[in-house]
């Protein structure tokens, strides 16, 4: 035991963080946790909400997988991480029904199935299982915020694009937008929301073009064939 | 440490241990926080009856404090509560049926279903809110319809739902299909004879008694049709007492 104790935040350990973020996106490099990306980015608060949603839970199961690590019997490890993530999805479920019941209605079902999001068991499955608490805990924030990140920028797209607003804030003027106006009957406006940008499927072609400049900034990334 | 992690013993028993703890934890989480949860049910439904007579919409509703919206809606709002033959039943306060609920447990007996009904007066206005509720695809839905003076025109509709599928069964919660009920004036009853309110697709062919029904989403469309044929015969049977 001679080796110098780790620091924590080493530049080893600031790697789990960066590369997140940029190189081993979870949304964009690995693709996945893409289905609540494409359904609950319509506004910018419910983006956020269901990041920070996603960054408690995957911080939490991190660290108490990690911190079980030695202890989880191998045959049930995954039903294990199963219960430990499901436990932690509950919790922020309730919580939000409690404390911001209008947004807990608009994300409705996408934060239970928050259990189901990919990033979160395979970060269990591949990271936590066979590390200590504290690189686990960098590597679940790293996660958490190339997630996050992704979604705020589709987000941010979808509502000013689609709705005229930066996190339910008008930025484009009724009166821009076509309208009739009741006591003339006429048609006044010049400006159109684009009714596409609240449909889910447009959220992939903004996860796509993430996925294009990423890969055009570093070429590295793209696969051969 | 003689431990072996993986004999049937220890499996067994940290599989107990673990979702005991996890148990622990959730059911006090959610005994603490009922009360917070249970006060914004309430208040969201007391925002829908305020916004199906047609007070203020949803969305301004929504900007209004708690404290503010249970004041307004004492304030606005009168209580009934009727039987299947429309008679009054005394003693039951209307706002504390919760309806989804009545309507389950009196599934198979309508005859023995509690029927609330929240009025709204001002000076040359008045407005009857009736409680509703049904099955979608997933799980219940339900609603409050608002008839006017007459006591057969719809003049606001206000659905929601528990688990309907987003992006299709879930518009039933959204303005435009409710937008469909008050757009044309919807008649409950034809001529004397009741009709409840239709959800069809395909074109209407009686405009004053059907609604267009939501592509992609059949069974939750039939559910609000047959939610809303139920909804208001006792209350008709009720006034019609009343008026003769």
């Amino acid at each position: 035991m001679s080796a110098k104790r780790e620091s924590l935040f080493s530049k080893k350990n600031m790697k789990l963080i960066k590369d997140p973020l940029n190189d081993s996106n979870p949304i964009s490099i690995q693709v996945l946790g893409i289905c609540s990306a494409l359904a609950i980015t319509i506004m910018l608060e419910n983006a956020f909400v269901m990041s920070m949603s996603v960054l408690f839970v995957l911080i939490m199961a991190n660290v108490v997988v990690s911190l079980l690590r030695n202890l989880i019997p191998d045959k049930i490890r995954i039903i294990v991480q199963l219960v430990i993530v499901a436990t932690l999805v509950i919790t922020v479920d309730q919580v939000l029904k409690a404390y911001v019941y209008e947004v807990s209605k608009q994300l409705s079902v996408f934060v239970g199935l928050i259990i189901t999001n990919c990033i979160i068991m395979g970060r269990l499955e591949a990271f936590a299982l066979g590390n200590k608490p504290g690189p686990s805990f960098l590597d679940a924030i790293g996660n958490a915020f190339g997630y996050t990140w992704i979604l705020l920028v589709v987000g941010f797209v979808r509502e000013v694009f689609g709705s005229g607003s930066i996190w339910g804030i008008k930025i484009i003027p009724d009166d821009w937008v076509y309208h009739i106006n009741p006591d003339t009957g006429l048609t006044e406006g010049f400006y159109e929301h684009n009714g596409l940008m609240l449909l889910s499927p447009i959220a992939l072609f903004l996860v796509a073009a993430v996925i294009w400049a990423q890969r055009s900034k570093n070429r590295k990334l793209i696969e051969e064939n | 440490m003689a431990v072996n992690k993986n004999s049937t013993g220890y499996t067994f028993g940290f599989a107990i241990l673990l979702v005991v703890v996890c148990g622990v934890i959730l059911a006090s989480l959610a005994k603490i926080l009922k009360d917070k949860q249970q006060a914004n049910i309430a208040n969201e439904k007391r925002q829908f009856i305020l916004s199906a007579a047609g007070y203020a919409s949803m969305d301004t509703l929504k900007t209004y404090e708690m404290s503010e919206i249970e004041e307004l809606f004492n304030k606005t709002i009168q209580q009934n509560v009727y039987d299947f033959n429309g008679k009054p039943i005394a003693g039951v306060e209307a706002f504390s049926i919760d309806i989804v609920k009545e309507y389950k447990a009196t599934k198979d007996s309508p005859k023995t279903r509690k029927y609330p009904v929240f009025s709204y007066k001002n000076e040359n206005d008045e407005k009857y809110i009736i409680p509703m509720a049904g099955n979608g695809l997933w799980g219940p839905i339900w609603g409050f319809c608002a008839l006017g003076k007459d006591k057969n025109t719809i003049e606001g509709i206000v659905f929601d739902h528990k688990s309907e599928t987003p992006g299709l069964g879930a518009k039933i919660a959204e303005k435009p299909f409710q937008d469909l009920f008050t757009l044309t004036p919807k008649m409950v009853m034809k001529g004397e004879k009741y009709m409840g309110l239709k959800v069809v697709k395909g074109g209407l062919k009686d405009p004053d008694h059907q609604i267009d029904a939501i592509a992609g989403a059949t069974i939750t469309s039939n559910g609000v049709g047959a939610m809303m044929k139920t909804a208001f015969l006792p209350y008709m049977k009720a006034w019609k007492k009343v008026n003769n």
